[in-house]
This record gives structure tokens, sequence and C-alpha cells, in this order.
């Protein structure tokens, strides 16, 4: 029991059986899942999915048709304001008044909820990387600019969950680096819980300690990176490429009762980088052309388009 | 969060939008434009002035006096257009009227067509009948005809001519009128001119004959005539009103002799009047207002009347206007009375419709008597206040910092409106399409207290641009004019109630009632907001629906179904003394059957009505 409570106040964000309908098409179906405190949550499926429509109604943007939604245990629907100020978020683009600078964007922001110091907005400011042009009109912003200000108005409030969708989106690869040692070191520093949604999984499987695939509006499956990556690694840890990949790994089996998969090019088996070389020494000697060899990067982009299906066509 | 804190955020964003600079300008250049065109006609001072140099007081006196006179001030005209007055009310139940003699006229005609014996029509017309051949019988029947023709051409004339709102004695509308004297029109149109029924032979003259016969009743005319109501004064009133306004009143040549023998002063106190009363024959209640005033000018006559001074001709002068002007107060009086007995029974709408009374409106009338009541009761007969108050005339003799001001601010109020429309668009539909609506979604405020709060910033807004437009019209004003003479305006207010408030707070009575205008259509921008989404949209047409109350009240005030659009109770200001006011640049002017409660409820109503709608919308919809 007390397990249960203590874990229970650690949960940052439940969802329960929520549901968003547009008229006859069901955009979002029974959604079940928890956050906790401190944890990076990812949320990943192709657009479309139904990603945007659920960070919309996590951050009071849209009305779910049903379903429940506790932001530190306080309901969404019952208690909107209590609730909603744990919560800061950027969904979509995000946008500012063109006609104001950053830090007045900022100050109006600062200035719906109670006790925000100008000392503070510059922390955060600073945070985000934006001091230097903080004092210019947002109309003359680049995307990537915006994308910083967004994350700081989020984060302006101290809230116990941020929710960022796309944050990724117009930034360089300077951009992405910064970000993702930016929101490990708020998670971890802070316990601010982060859920973000993307389709770039690079990120995802960098940055995140869950994540939640989701395709036409419903959770197919959430799991840990290395839950996801364990499953998968049970297909070989090694590959050799090479033409003739079936042959190769018959002569494998007979010849070195290697059990292997073929995939592709690839022939697929389970090694080490020792035995690995023998093997490619071996496979030579046979006259088979090998060109390239190593250990397999599953990429959460195979686990993914192994779950979700290759063939996903735009809704 | 309350939703004055979010309120006090978007008040400050609001002013730091670059629009704010567009509607500055536009203020100051509608204020210079108003500097230049504005051009008011100063009220009439009234004052009669005679005299000119080298006479004596006496002679000014005798000059007022002068029977013969044709000058209008002269106490001879004075007294006359006072006594015209009241013998068109004494004397209206038992005047010459209008309707039975237009009844007698075709009760001759009926006589004519339908008598059976004799030159009467019908019967030369069954002569010919019975002898076609007869060219007597022929030529008699034509002569009838003729007759007839001639009969109904001159009832169609009289109809056409004698009829006007002076002389009305029954209730018939434009349109009743119109058949009657279509009726008879036609009756002469189908007779040809006697040179042609000549050319006509006996069959065709027997065929027009029965024609008339059959589709000319004018018994059914007569009946419709009878059956129009007499307007017929209640003799009871009218012995009110002439006792009130009249008998109090009128010249009667009593002068009150105890003056004669006073030293102290033009003016008696009642109490030594009293104390006085048992010297003479007449008691108090004889004495009319005009006799008082005549006295007052006899007595200073008395003392003075040798005197060229020009301050003892001015005060003379001044004793005069008093005289004039209480005259002109009854004169009022007994007319508004006069119109409003006539109008008896009827609402504003219904009694429109009939000849005589177009565009009658009892509010005006109300408002006079209340206005001149006040000025009797308060014997303020200075000719000042004898004009109700009028935008655009001035509050007193002299232009004011405040005429300017008033005037100024109906134009400025324009421009502040359709600013207000355009800032609460933006807040809202704006928003949304822009996008930020989203970021103010996931902030700690109910959407009900987003629209409140951004509904509390527009209408402060307004309200701080109406002081700020004020006061530098009140400087601009004050500038050119100067702050004027006349201090106090006498305000009717919905018709019932006179009083003398300071110009300044009449002004500020009309920034309150113009701030109701205002946040009425700032609502109704922001329920377009929310059911159009989009910014053109809903700007566009609550702007047309603001040109249209505009343009409606100036123009059509005066239809049946006026009175059911929101437009005729937008404007509160001029439930205090508007309705005898000339119409004013953007606001309707004509209370008809209207009632200050009843559209201050109809405006806060519709104001909540539009809330709560913007509200449970708002709430309903997804953000984006």
């Amino acid at each position: 029991m007390e397990q249960q409570k203590s874990r229970d106040e650690t949960i940052v964000l439940k969802v329960k059986n929520l549901t968003k309908k547009y008229g006859e098409r069901v955009a979002v179906n029974n959604l079940n899942f928890d956050i906790k405190k401190g944890e990076i949550f990812g949320f990943l499926g192709a657009n479309g999915a139904g990603k945007s429509t659920t960070m919309k109604m996590l951050s009071g943007i849209a009305n779910p048709t049903s379903g429940e939604i506790f932001i530190c245990g306080k309901s969404l629907t019952k208690n909107f304001e209590k609730a909603i100020i744990n919560l800061g978020g950027m969904v979509e683009t995000p946008q500012f008044y063109p006609y104001l600078t950053g830090f007045q964007n900022l100050k109006y922001f600062a200035s719906l909820y109670s006790n925000i110091s100008k000392q503070k907005i510059m922390d955060i400011v600073a945070l985000v990387g934006l001091s230097v042009r903080i004092n210019e009109k947002v109309k003359n912003y680049s995307l990537g600019m915006k994308q910083r200000l967004g994350i700081a108005q989020a984060l302006l409030h101290n809230p116990k969950i941020l929710i960022l969708d796309e944050p990724t989106n117009g930034l360089d690869a300077n951009g992405i680096r910064e970000i993702k040692s930016f929101l490990k070191k708020i998670a971890r520093q802070r316990g601010t819980a982060i859920m973000i949604s993307s389709h770039i999984l690079a990120i995802m499987e960098d940055v995140c300690d869950r994540v939640c695939i989701i395709d036409k509006g419903r959770i197919v499956e959430t799991k840990t990176i290395s839950e996801i990556k364990r499953r998968y690694t049970s297909n070989g840890t090694h590959y050799i490429k090479t033409n003739a990949p079936n042959y190769a790994g018959m002569i494998l089996e007979k010849q070195f009762a290697i059990k292997c998969k073929i995939s592709g090019d690839k022939v697929l088996l389970t090694t080490n980088e020792k035995d690995l070389a023998r093997i490619i020494i071996k496979l030579t000697s046979f006259k088979i052309p090998i060109f390239g060899a190593g250990e397999i990067n599953y990429s959460l982009e195979d686990i993914y388009l192994n779950v979700v299906g290759v063939d996903n066509e735009i809704k | 969060m309350k939703s004055t804190k979010l309120a006090k955020s978007e008040l400050v964003k609001l002013f730091m939008r670059p629009a704010i600079y567009f509607l500055t300008g536009f203020l100051v250049v509608a204020l210079i434009l108003v500097s230049i065109i504005y051009n008011p006609t100063p009220r009439e001072n009234n004052q009669v002035d005679f005299g000119t140099i080298n006479q004596t007081v006496s002679d000014v006196f005798s000059v007022f006096n002068d029977s013969s006179s044709t000058d209008k001030d002269a106490k001879i005209n004075i007294d006359k257009n006072l006594n015209e007055a009241y013998n068109r009310l004494n004397t209206f139940n038992t005047a010459s009227d209008l309707r039975e003699t237009i009844i007698t006229k075709i009760e001759k005609i009926q006589t004519f067509m339908t008598q059976s014996s004799g030159s009467g029509f019908y019967n030369l017309l069954i002569t010919l009948a019975n002898n076609p051949n007869d060219e007597n019988a022929r030529k008699n029947f034509i002569n009838a005809l003729s007759v007839l023709r001639e009969d109904a051409l001159s009832i169609f004339t009289f109809l056409d001519t004698e009829i006007n709102s002076e002389n009305i004695d029954f209730y018939i509308t434009q349109n009743q009128l119109i058949e009657i004297k279509d009726f008879f029109y036609k009756l002469a149109t189908i007779i040809a001119r006697e040179a042609y029924l000549q050319t006509y032979q006996s069959d065709e003259l027997i065929n027009l004959g029965n024609r008339i016969s059959e589709d000319y009743d004018v018994s059914l005319v007569i009946e419709k005539l009878t059956s129009y109501k007499k307007i017929e004064l209640n003799q009871d009133s009218v012995n009110q009103i002439i006792n009130k306004y009249y008998n109090k009143i009128v010249y009667t040549g009593k002068l009150v002799s105890s003056t004669y023998d006073n030293q102290s002063g033009i003016n008696t106190t009642n109490d030594e009047k009293n104390e006085n009363n048992e010297n003479q024959n007449e008691s108090q209640e004889d004495i009319t207002v005009l006799d008082e005033i005549y006295t007052q000018a006899v007595l200073f006559v008395s003392k003075n009347a040798d005197s060229k001074e020009s301050k003892d001709i001015d005060d003379l002068n001044l004793i005069l206007t008093q005289y004039k002007n209480a005259s002109i107060i009854s004169t009022n009086l007994i007319n508004a009375s006069f119109a409003i007995e006539k109008a008896k029974g009827y609402s504003d709408k219904e009694i429109n419709n009939y000849i005589g009374f177009s565009g009658f409106n009892s509010g005006t009338y109300k408002e006079q008597i209340q206005l001149n009541e006040y000025l009797l009761n308060n014997k303020i007969f200075d000719g000042k206040y004898l004009n109700n108050f009028n935008i655009n005339s001035t509050i007193g003799t002299e232009v004011s910092a405040y005429d300017f001001a008033f005037f100024a601010m109906q134009i400025l109020s324009f421009v502040i409106t359709i600013f207000a429309i355009f800032f609460t668009v933006s807040s809202i539909a704006g928003e949304q399409a822009g996008g930020t609506m989203k970021m103010l979604a996931m902030r700690p405020y109910t959407k009900t207290k987003i629209i409140t709060g951004k509904l509390l910033s527009c209408i402060c807004f307004s309200l701080m641009f109406v002081v700020i437009a004020s006061i530098t019209s009140f400087v601009v004003g004050f500038s050119l004019f100067g702050l004027g003479s006349e201090g106090n305006i006498v305000v009717v207010f919905n018709s019932s109630f006179a009083f003398e408030l300071p110009a300044i707070l009449v002004f500020i009575i009309y920034l309150i009632m113009l701030m109701f205008n205002i946040i009425f259509y700032i609502m109704v921008s922001a329920l377009l907001s929310v059911i159009l989404r989009s910014t053109a949209f809903a700007t566009f047409i609550t702007f047309i629906i603001y040109l249209a109350g505009i343009i409606i009240n100036a123009v059509w005030a005066n239809t049946t179904w006026y009175v059911f659009l929101p437009f005729a109770h937008l404007d509160l200001f001029k439930y205090f003394g508007g309705a005898s006011s000339s119409p004013q640049l953007f606001g309707i002017n004509t209370i008809l059957d209207g009632n200050f409660l009843v559209s201050l409820i109809v405006i806060i109503g519709l104001i909540l009505i539009m809330d709560v709608a913007t509200k449970v919308i708002f709430k309903k919809r997804d953000i984006s």
C-alpha cells in the first residue's frame, strides 16, 4: 500500500481512457499512460497518429471527448487552474506577439503568474541561450530562436511537467545537441518530467527514458528504450554484409554451427568482436565477398518501422 | 488566478501595440478637423432691446407699450401670440367642424345622385333610359353628368387643399384620405368634358349612367368618414391647462398696488406682500406672473423716468425681456399640452399614422412641458433656457469649452468605438488565428476568465481613451473659446423630471452613457470573434452593424419596426433632454414611446446575454 502511495505521489501526469473525436473520425482512442517525476517520456508516431492532438488536450488547448487527465493528482476538467499551473508546454510552432521583443513576450506571460521576477526571466533566457537577442522584436526571430523562446515561456513558472511537441523542429545540428543535453539536465537536476513528441528517432533514442509508440490514435506499446532494444537484439548482435547472404548463412550454419538470420543483404548473428574477425577470415576463404561487417546498431527507426510497419499511408 | 490580473496584463500588452499610434494619430487629426469645422449657432439671448440714444427710460417704456407697434417684442404682439395659443386651445371643441363640412358636401352629392325626382341625376337617367330618343332628356342628362363632374372635382380639390395639419379635427390616415380623394377623382374623370359628352349617343350615356350608379356608392364614403373618430379634447383637461398655464400667467392689467408704496427696491418679498394685503382689495391669487413683471417695470420707470443712462435702459430692457419670456413659456406650455391632448389615448407609433400627427413625438412635448414648468416654478425668465439643451447649439449665449467638448466627443467617440471594436477582435479572433491564444490556454485561467480578462481590458482601454479625448477636447475648447458665461443646464430626464445641473456634470453623464454604447459594441465584436474566428469577418460585420445603427437612427427612427431594434435603446443620453433637440451627429434623438429604465434594461440585458454566449461558445470550441 505504501509503495503504491509513494509511487502515486511521483506520478506527475496520469492519462486515463483519453479519447478525442472530430465528428465521426477518432483521432485519439482510449489512451492510458503515466509519467513519473523526472522522467523523460517520448511520444513516437507518424504524422497524423494523434501526438499533437493528445498534447493539445494535455495543455488545455483542445477539449477531450472523453477520458480524464490528472496533473499532479489534480483533474484538468474539474480543477483546471490548479492542475494546469504544474504544466508548461510548447505545442506546434510556438507563436508570440510579433510587435513585442522576446523579453516583453516573456514578461507578459510571467505577469500571468504570481512572483516571477525579472531576474528569473533572465535566468531562463540564459538557460535557453537567447541572452544576446532577447531584446529584439520577435518578428525578426528565426524559427530556431522562436523554439528556444517557446521553451523559455514553458519554463517560466517552474512546472513539474514539460510538454514539448517537436521541440527540435527548426534547430540545426548544434541546436539539437544543445536541446538534448538541456532536456536531460532539467530532468535530472530539477526533477522536471518531460514529455516530448517527435518523429526524429535519433533524438528520442538519446534522451528518452521511456517511449510510447502511437499509431492511428492508439498506443501500440509503451516500453523503456532498453526494453525495446533487448527484444530486438534477439535477432543478433553483429552483421556481415555480402552479396551472397544466403550462401554465407548456409556455410556458417553447416560448417560453423552458428545460428544466423538473413535480412536483406546482411547476415545477422550473435557473437562477439573477436569471433567475428575469425568468421570473416573463414568466409573469405570460401571466396564469399564481404562488403561490410560490424555491430548492429539498432536504431529506433528500425524498431519503429518494425513495430508500426513500413506501409504507412497518410490519413 | 483572478481575471483582473489577466485584464491588467492584457491592458499593458494593448498599449504596446503599434496600432495605438494610429489611434492617437486619428484622434489628433479628428480633433484638428473638428476645431476647423466647428461653427455653432450660439443660443439666442432673446433679449428685448428697445431704446436708441437719447431716449429716456419712459420713452423706451412707451415704445414697448405702443399698441400700434409691429415689433415682435412689443407688448401688443407678445400678448397677441399668447392669446392666439389660448384661443386655439379653448375654442377647439367648438370651432367649425371640418369633418362635418366634408360630410355635408358629400351628402349633397349623394342627394343629387340618388334623387328619384326632379333634376336629380338618377331621375334624369331613368327618364333618358325610358326615352332614349328624346333630345331633351338627353340634354338634361348630359347636364346632370356635367354637374356631377363639377361637384366631384370640387370635393376632390377641397380634400386636396383644405386638409392640413393645422385644421384637421378627426383622425384619418394618409391612406384613408387618399382612398376618398381617389373616389371622387375617378368619379370626375370617368365623365368626359361636356363638349365631348355632347357627341355621346343615348345608349352610351345610359351605359355611363348605369356604371356610375353601380360603382360609385357615395353612402359608403359617408359611412367611412363618419366612422373616423373626431379629435375631441377633454374639457376638464382643457380647463386645467387654461388654469395652470394661462390664467396664472396672462396679463390682466392688475398691478400690485402695495408695491407702489414700497420704498425698498423692485421686488417685494411674500411676507411684505401679505402684510400689505389688508391695504389691497385683491388677494395674492389674482396677481398673474405677467402682472407682477409689468408692475416691476412700471415701478422702475416711475423711479427712473427721465434717466438716459444706458445702464438704466438696460435694466428696463431686462424686465421687458422677462415679460416676453414668461409669455413665451406660457405659450409653449399651452401648445405642448394642446398637442398631447389631441393625441391622447394613442401611442406615438399609432398616432404617427394620422394626418396632422406624422412625426409626432410625445417625448418632445412632455420634455417641453417639464422644462417650461420648471422655468415657471423657479421664476427663471431669462431667455437662455427657453430652448431645450441641444448638443448642436450652445449651452449659453456664448460658445464655451463645454460646447466644443460635446461636439468634438461625438466625432472622437466614433473613432474610439471603431478602435475598441478592432482591439477586441484582435485580442480574441486575432490571437486565435495568430496562434498566441494557445499560449494563453496553458495559463492558470479558465476559458471563461480569459474572455472576462480580455473584455475588461478592452473596456478599460476605451474608458481611458474616452477620458483622455474628453479632457483634450475640453482643453482645446478652452483655449479656443474660454469657459463661457453660462454654467448650468436645465436637464429634462425621461421627459418627466426637470432639474438644473452644472454643465460639467451633464458632460460626465454624456460620457457615462457613451460608455454603455461602446461596451455594447465591444460585446458584439467579442461574440462575433468567437463565432467567426476570423479577424476580418468579425471586424467587418461589427463595423457594418455599427454603421447600420447610425444610419437607421438618422433615417428610420420613426418607423414602426424601429423600436424593436436594439439601436432604439443604444443612445441613453437622449433621455436627458434629447427628444426635443434637433438630430445629433451620430445619435438618435427621438424618444419614441421610450423610457430610460426600459432602454437601460435592454442594453444591460443584451450585454449580459452576449457575455454569456461568448463565454459558452469559447469554452466549447477547441482553441486550435
